[in-house]
């Protein structure tokens, strides 16, 4: 029982520890920004921005299919297929969209960031910056933080039209609701609230994710299997503050 | 023992490995000497089967590598003992079973044996009682060492050290030349030793080869090198850049 | 002039470091010396705050560094470059780009400018034919010449360079010895060399300090080195496997 305790303890301080250095990190980066390195920036928008854009562009649309698949049973029990778009719509912009791009982009995006600064660390790269003078941190960390979180709003933004579209051309070609309807049920029950709830979710997530991978990253120790156990953590950490932070947000804009 | 006819390789349009013929008889420990990018782990890859020629053929043992299917590659392979120049070590795994690594994985000795085995070589490189440690707990030249214990353990006819002592100090790096040293007093293995360490292969090499640019600049034994007025090979072994 | 004194650094229950003296003079080229894990580089990396001492003063041209901040650091680190064992190139980038990262951030110059710079230093090393490459497709020996221009970049001071011709062809290590030897007498840079390279121990070094279980054993000029009764040194520098040197 003293040794369950004793875990238990040594767990949440560890935790609690975890918490305190990613502020630290948060709060250094932030101070940073007017000092982050203008080419190092273009560079991450190319790499997590262009390069996510299938991955999102495939989950958005089969999103927006699904969505509609499966409200058009509903829909079709009661002959409702005016709310067909409303019914879909709704559900991707405020919970799905967000969600499933974010665990994409913590998968994707996140877990690449990690890897890399992991081996950078681990490889000496980092030292090497700080001996030719150069801050890691507006260097290396306010660029990906930066291309992370406008990233993760605009390809969910993106995102969120692609979904609508795969619902459209869903019902159009599998229930056989004219599109027309269908994004007139868009435009009448939804509001301009739901698409902005679905963004600052979204920006939240790449906050979340931002931070974290670079935190993992830039901790990392222990050769190999540190940069393994860093991908590792920080891919967790991502989901868990994803689905914690979609839970706070909906709770507090209900 | 092994003998390379022709062989050419390309990367993209430059050829790394420029048609090289060379012959490496039954015991002789060779010292592959030459700059970097000369081709000369290419070359070692090649006799290992880990990389095809595109031009030429290697013979192996009497076995023509680009004859043999992929389980007779592996069959081949497994006949070889690797030194890596990076350590190559599975840092998720303690040193015994590093080195036990490849005795479990052909699955003829039982467990005892094996541990027997690796105590003795432990002893051998002079690091006895490590066998719970990880890689990560020793310095290069232990780690080095260690590397070797897992090269030799399955007793090879066949061995190719990878630059063994880049980035030893010297009193490690003769240890390590001592290991190969015993290895060669065994007349039916055959070694290949790449390295830059010229000082420290010169006593315990047979043969010298050295490269350039994909190909062979000199082939012969110690009195030849010596006799040998190869710019680049002077220099090499003499280890001055002048001219 | 580069002070340490008395300096103590210890890595959990490694005692790496106990009471390093040591003082190294302008223009000097200084080698030090020692078996692998003797904590080479974990003294030198305490002259760029790499690296804090546990006690003891780190004292740069009379200026005592030992506790200054990360961010009081980045002045001096400009004034005294590294070059890493393991050459620490920036994979993403290519090897012009590598050696330009310094000039463009601290000499307030356009991308264009800085790579035309970084292209003179890469000619330094025989590297400029490859600049457009990147940093995988070379060997070692390769990686660390350019690893060497870029620190020379700034034309820094003081220069450490930690392990320089390990890895690489006897050739190339001629070239850096050379180098760093110019370095010394044409420009009055001051160098600090780990290594065991015996042949540019002989062959460049003004000086070098044995470094063996934590403190320095012999400090002298190459030839008391070959002259000194000391079994240890005289163990290390003839390179005999056994002998009374715990490694």
């Amino acid at each position: 029982m003293m040794h369950f305790l004793r875990n238990l303890g040594a767990r949440a301080l560890g935790a609690l520890h975890d918490i305190g250095q990613l502020t630290v990190l948060l709060f250094r980066i932030l101070v940073s920004i007017p000092r982050l390195d203008v080419q190092e920036l273009w560079r991450n928008f190319y790499k997590v921005g262009v390069k996510s854009f299938p991955i999102v562009f495939v989950t958005a649309i089969l999103t927006g299919a699904i969505m509609v698949i499966q409200s058009g049973q509903l829909v079709a029990q009661y002959d409702a297929f005016g709310l067909l778009g409303w019914g879909a719509g709704y559900a991707t912009l405020r919970e799905i969209g967000p969600i499933l791009i974010g665990l994409m982009f913590s998968g994707r995006v996140g877990a690449n960031n990690t890897a890399e600064l992991g081996t950078m660390k681990i490889t000496e790269q980092v030292d090497a910056l700080r001996a030719l003078a150069i801050n890691p941190i507006p260097y290396l960390l306010a660029p990906r933080f930066i291309a992370i979180i406008s990233m993760m709003f605009l390809l969910t933004l993106i995102g969120n039209m692609m979904a609508i579209l795969g619902g459209a051309l869903t019902a159009q070609l599998l229930l056989e609701v004219d599109y027309r309807l269908f994004f007139w049920s868009i435009s009448e029950y939804l509001v301009l609230g739901d698409l902005w709830n679905g963004l600052v979710k979204a920006f939240f997530f790449g906050v979340a994710i931002a931070i974290v991978s670079c935190h993992y990253g830039y901790a990392t120790s222990g050769g190999a299997v540190g940069v393994g156990r860093a991908v590792n953590s920080s891919v967790v950490v991502s989901a868990i503050s994803i689905f914690v932070l979609n839970f706070s947000i909906g709770a507090l804009t209900l | 023992m092994i003998r390379f006819e022709n062989v050419t390789k390309f990367y993209g349009e430059t050829p790394v490995l420029d048609d090289v013929t060379l012959n490496i008889e039954r015991g002789n420990q060779v010292g592959l000497l030459g700059p970097g990018g000369a081709g000369k782990s290419l070359l070692v890859k090649i006799a290992c089967g880990l990389v095809s020629p595109d031009l030429g053929t290697v013979t192996v043992n009497e076995r023509d590598l680009g004859s043999l299917g992929p389980v007779e590659l592996a069959e081949h392979r497994f006949q070889i003992g690797m030194l890596f120049q990076n350590y190559a070590l599975f840092d998720y795994m303690t040193v015994g079973e590093n080195i036990a690594f490849p005795l479990r994985q052909e699955g003829k000795l039982d467990e005892l044996e094996i541990r027997n085995r690796v105590e003795d070589l432990l002893h051998k490189v002079d690091l006895p009682g490590i066998e719970r440690n990880f890689p990560n707990e020793l310095s290069g030249g232990m780690k080095k060492r260690v590397t070797f214990a897992r090269a030799v353990v399955r007793n090879p006819d066949l061995l190719f050290y990878d630059d063994p002592t880049a980035g030893l100090d010297p009193v490690t790096s003769s240890k390590i030349f001592n290991l190969l040293e015993k290895v060669r007093e065994d007349k039916n293995k055959t070694s290949i030793v790449i390295t830059h360490d010229v000082l420290g292969v010169r006593d315990i090499c047979d043969r010298f080869i050295v490269m350039d640019r994909g190909r062979i600049l000199f082939r012969g034994d110690r009195q030849a090198i010596e006799d040998c007025d190869i710019k680049l090979v002077r220099q090499f072994w003499e280890g001055s850049s002048d001219g | 002039m580069i002070e340490f004194h008395d300096i103590y650094k210890s890595f959990g229950p490694k005692h790496v470091l106990r009471g390093v003296n040591l003082t190294v003079h302008k223009g000097e080229i200084m080698f030090i010396i020692g078996s692998s894990g003797a904590g080479k580089s974990v003294l030198v990396k305490h002259l760029v705050g790499l690296l804090r001492p546990d006690k003891g003063r780190v004292v740069l041209d009379g200026q005592d560094i030992t506790d200054l901040t990360e961010a009081e650091f980045y002045p001096v680190r400009k004034r005294c470059a590294m070059v890493f064992q393991n050459s620490t190139l920036f994979d993403s980038m290519t090897l012009l780009d590598n050696v330009a990262l310094p000039i463009r951030k601290h000499m307030g110059v356009t991308m264009s400018e800085a790579r035309e710079l970084a292209l003179k230093k890469l000619e330094l090393v025989n590297m400029a034919d490859e600049a457009t490459r990147y940093p995988a497709d070379f060997g070692d020996g390769m990686r660390k010449k350019v690893a060497i221009a870029r620190a020379l970049t700034l034309e820094p001071e003081f220069v450490i360079f930690d392990e320089p011709t390990t890895g690489i062809d006897p050739i190339s290590a001629n070239i850096v010895d050379r180098l760093i030897r110019d370095l010394s007498d044409r420009l009055g840079v001051t160098s600090i060399v780990v290594s065991h390279d015996l042949r540019s121990i002989f062959g460049v070094a003004d000086r070098v300090a044995m470094l063996y279980k934590g403190e320095f054993l012999l400090d002298g000029p190459p030839a008391e080195y070959r002259t000194t009764d000391n079994p240890i040194v005289q163990q290390f520098i003839n390179g005999r496997p056994t002998g009374p040197m715990e490694v």
